[in-house]
C-alpha cells in the first residue's frame, strides 16, 4: 500500500507540481447517483476522507447525473482527491464494469440521496455491487471507522430500531457500505484542499421515468389516503407533539396541531386534552389509553415535545423510549420537568407561536 | 407462476435485551419467530397465487430450528418449504445467505418472482434482496407494497430484465417512496421483489393447516453441499463485534432566559440531532 502524500501536500498548501495522484486502483470510493451534492454527500465525502487518512488511500468520487465542474469543485474542499463525472444512472451491470478493473478498497453509497425518486439507488446499488464483486456489505450503517489493528474498516450498524449500534468489520475487499447520511458529522469546508476532476466520457441510459402517485398515502391528518401506506400515526411518527390542559382552550391545541404539522409530526393528548373533547381516543397517550401505548412500541418517537402538559406515571411510561423529550409548561415544580431532557418554564401557546413563526421563517 | 418467498428466522425484537456489560445482546429469554416483514412478504404472494394462480414455496437458511418458520409459512399458506440447512450455515454472513438462497432457487427452478421482507428485525439492513437479484442477475424493487397484480405485458420501465423461462410477463406494483408518497412500477419477471408492511394484516393460520404442516413430504430438507456450495462460497465476509450505545441521557435540563432566545437554543439542539426537516432548516 503506498503513502498518501495528497492530505500533506493540502495541509502545506503546496499541489507538487505533476504529481497528481496517480494510483490506478484502490482508494476510497464515494458514489452519487443524484446528480447533484447535497449536504449529506459532502459529510459522506467528508466521511471518506477520514477512512482514507486512516487506510493511506485516496479518495475518489463518482459523479453521474448531470454532474457540473463546481459540483466537483465543492466535493474536492469537502475532503475528495480525484472527481469522475458521468452522465444518467448507472444499472448495476455498468457499476460492476467501472469498478472491476479499478479494485476498490471501499465504495460508499449514501443511504438516501436529495432527489426523492433517487433514495433507493444507492440502496440498490450498493449491495449489488458487492455481491457482484464478492465483497462485505454493511447495508445500513450510521458510522465508519477503520480498525487500527487489523486495518479494516469497520461498520456502526443500527440493531433494534437504533437503541444500539453493532459493529461490524468488513473482511472482504471491496468494503461496501450504505450510509445513513443525516447522522454524519458536518462536512469540510476547506478552501485549500487540490484535487482533480476528469470526465470519464461515460454515458448511461438517463434514469427511467417514474410514475409518481401524489394522491397516494395519508399526511398528518390522514386525508386522502387510498394506496395503503401507513398512515402517521402516533405508532409510527418520528415526531410527536403532545398537548394537556396547560394549552388552556380548543385554540391553543389547534396551534400545537398546527406546530405538529410543520414538524412532520403526528398530534397526541393526555387524558385532559381527551375530555376537554381536543383530541380523539386513538390519539390519547398514556396508560389509560392502552392500545395507544401498545402502538407506541412499533416505533419509538426520535422527538416528543410536550407542551403543557403536567405528566404522571401513564405518560412517562409511554415515552420512555422516545429519543428525546422536550417539555414546556409554567411550573418547574411539574413531574415532568424531572423525565424531559430539555425543559422551557413558559406559557405553551406562546411557545407554540415563536417556534412556529421561527419554522415557516 | 411459481413465487418463492425468502422467510427467515429472528429473534423476536421484543424479547431482546441488551446485556449487563452493554456490550452483547442478551439472547436467554429471546425467542425466535418468522421475521415480521417476510410474514408480509408471504401474504403477498399468497395474495397473488389468489390472483393469478400457480404456487408458492418457502424458502429459508438456517440451522434445524429453522425448520418452524418452514412450517408456519406451509400452514399459513404456501405449498411447500425447502430448507436449506446445515452447521456450515450456521454462523453465515450476508453474502453467504444471498449465495445459498440463489442456489435455492436455482434448485426450484423455474421460477418467476421471488418475495423478500424488506428487512429482518433486530439487526436487519435491507440488504438480501438487492445481493440476491446480483446473484441470479434479476431485476429488482425496494420498498414495495405487498398489493402485487399480475400483469400480461412488461412494461419497459424498469429496463435490463433478463427474461429467463418467465411466462407470465410482468407484476404491477407500487413502492413507498417516502411516507406518504407512492411509485408505480412495473417489473418484467423474473424478478426480486422486497415487501413492506402494509395495510393488510398477514393471514394467521387456519387450525387445520397449522395440524396438516406436518405432514410428510411438504418440507423438503437440504445442505449447502447438496446445492453445490464450496467451503469457498459460504465464507463469511463480516465479523459482527460489539454493540455501542448511546451516551446516558442527562434528563431534567432547563433552558431559561426569555421565550425567544430559548426557542433559538432549542432550536440549535433540535438541528444538531436532525430533527427539524430539511425544507425548515
Amino acid at each position: 500500500m503506498s503513502l498518501d502524500l495528497s492530505y500533506y501536500e493540502a495541509l502545506m498548501g503546496v499541489a507538487a507540481a505533476g504529481e497528481q495522484p496517480t494510483t490506478a486502483t484502490g482508494g476510497v470510493w464515494v458514489v452519487a447517483l443524484a446528480g447533484r451534492l447535497d449536504d449529506g454527500l459532502l459529510r459522506l465525502i467528508g466521511k471518506g476522507r477520514v477512512l482514507a487518512d486512516a487506510l493511506g488511500a485516496y479518495v475518489h468520487l463518482l459523479m453521474a447525473g448531470e454532474a457540473e465542474a463546481a459540483d466537483g469543485n465543492r466535493a474536492i474542499q469537502a475532503g475528495a482527491d480525484r472527481v469522475w463525472l458521468a452522465r444518467g444512472t448507472p444499472a448495476l451491470a455498468d457499476l460492476v464494469e467501472f469498478f472491476r478493473p479499478r479494485g476498490p478498497q471501499v465504495v460508499l453509497f449514501p443511504f438516501r440521496e436529495i432527489s426523492r425518486f433517487a433514495t433507493r439507488l444507492g440502496r440498490t446499488l450498493g449491495p449489488g455491487l458487492a455481491q457482484a464483486l464478492n465483497g462485505s456489505l454493511c447495508a445500513r450503517a450510521a458510522d465508519l471507522e477503520v480498525d487500527p489493528i487489523y486495518q479494516r474498516v469497520v461498520a456502526h450498524q443500527p440493531v433494534l430500531d437504533d437503541a444500539a449500534r453493532q459493529r461490524v468489520a468488513l473482511l472482504a475487499s471491496p468494503a461496501v457500505a450504505v450510509v445513513d447520511t443525516t447522522l454524519l458529522p458536518a462536512a469540510f469546508n476547506e478552501p485549500w484542499r487540490t484535487g482533480t476532476i476528469e470526465d470519464t466520457g461515460l454515458t448511461w441510459p438517463a434514469p427511467p421515468p417514474s410514475q409518481p402517485l401524489p394522491q397516494f398515502g395519508g399526511g398528518v391528518r390522514g386525508e386522502g389516503r387510498g394506496g395503503g401506506a401507513a398512515p402517521l400515526t402516533l405508532a409510527n411518527a418520528a415526531v410527536i407533539v403532545a398537548g394537556g390542559l396547560g394549552l388552556k382552550s380548543a385554540e391553543g391545541f389547534a396551534l400545537a396541531a398546527r406546530l405538529a404539522q410543520a414538524l412532520g409530526a403526528a398530534v397526541g393528548g393526555d387524558m385532559a386534552a381527551l375530555d376537554a373533547g381536543w383530541i380523539s381516543e386513538d390519539q390519547l397517550i398514556g396508560l389509560a389509553g392502552a392500545r395507544s401505548f401498545a402502538k407506541f412500541r412499533e416505533r419509538a418517537p426520535r422527538l416528543f415535545l410536550a407542551l403543557g402538559m403536567d405528566g404522571d406515571t401513564g405518560l412517562f411510561m409511554s415515552i420512555q423510549d422516545a429519543g428525546l423529550v422536550v417539555a414546556v409548561q409554567p411550573d418547574p415544580s411539574a413531574p415532568i420537568a424531572a423525565v424531559a431532557d430539555y425543559n422551557i418554564y413558559a406559557d405553551p401557546v406562546e411557545f407554540a407561536r415563536v417556534l412556529l413563526g421561527k419554522l415557516q421563517r | 407462476m411459481r413465487i418463492v418467498v425468502c422467510v427467515k428466522q429472528t429473534y423476536d425484537p421484543a424479547t431482546v435485551k441488551i446485556s449487563r456489560s452493554r456490550e452483547e445482546f442478551d439472547l436467554r429469554g429471546a425467542v425466535k419467530i418468522m421475521n415480521p416483514a417476510d410474514k408480509h412478504a408471504l401474504e403477498a404472494a399468497l395474495r397473488l397465487r389468489e390472483a393469478a394462480g400457480g404456487e408458492v414455496v418457502a424458502l429459508t437458511v438456517g440451522d434445524a430450528d429453522a425448520e418452524d418458520v418452514g412450517r408456519e409459512a406451509i400452514a399459513m399458506g404456501a405449498d411447500r418449504a425447502l430448507l436449506i440447512a446445515g452447521p456450515e450455515l450456521a454462523a453465515a454472513t450476508g453474502r453467504a445467505v444471498a449465495k445459498a438462497l440463489a442456489a435455492g432457487i436455482g434448485h426450484l427452478a423455474p421460477v418467476d418472482l421471488v418475495l423478500v421482507g424488506q428487512a429482518a428485525a433486530v439487526d436487519g439492513t435491507g440488504g438480501l434482496a438487492p445481493r440476491l437479484a446480483a446473484a441470479l442477475g434479476w431485476p429488482v424493487a425496494l420498498d414495495v407494497l405487498p398489493s402485487l397484480s399480475p400483469s400480461s405485458s412488461p412494461s419497459p420501465n424498469l429496463g435490463g430484465g433478463v427474461g429467463v423461462g418467465a411466462e407470465v410477463g410482468a407484476v404491477e406494483a407500487v413502492a413507498v417512496v417516502d411516507p406518504g408518497v407512492g411509485e408505480a412500477i412495473s417489473l418484467p419477471l423474473p424478478a426480486v421483489v422486497a415487501i413492506v408492511a402494509g395495510a393488510e394484516r398477514p393471514r394467521y393460520p387456519q387450525p387445520a393447516r397449522i395440524a396438516n404442516a406436518w405432514a410428510p413430504g411438504l418440507l423438503a430438507i437440504c445442505t449447502a453441499s447438496d446445492l453445490g456450495l464450496t467451503a469457498e462460497d459460504l465464507a463469511p465476509d463480516v465479523e459482527v463485534g460489539g454493540l455501542v450505545l448511546p451516551p446516558e441521557r442527562t434528563r431534567g435540563q432547563v433552558i431559561t432566559g426569555p421565550l425567544d432566545a430559548a426557542v433559538d437554543e432549542l432550536w440549535t439542539v433540535l438541528q444538531a440531532q436532525r430533527l427539524i426537516p430539511a425544507a425548515a432548516a
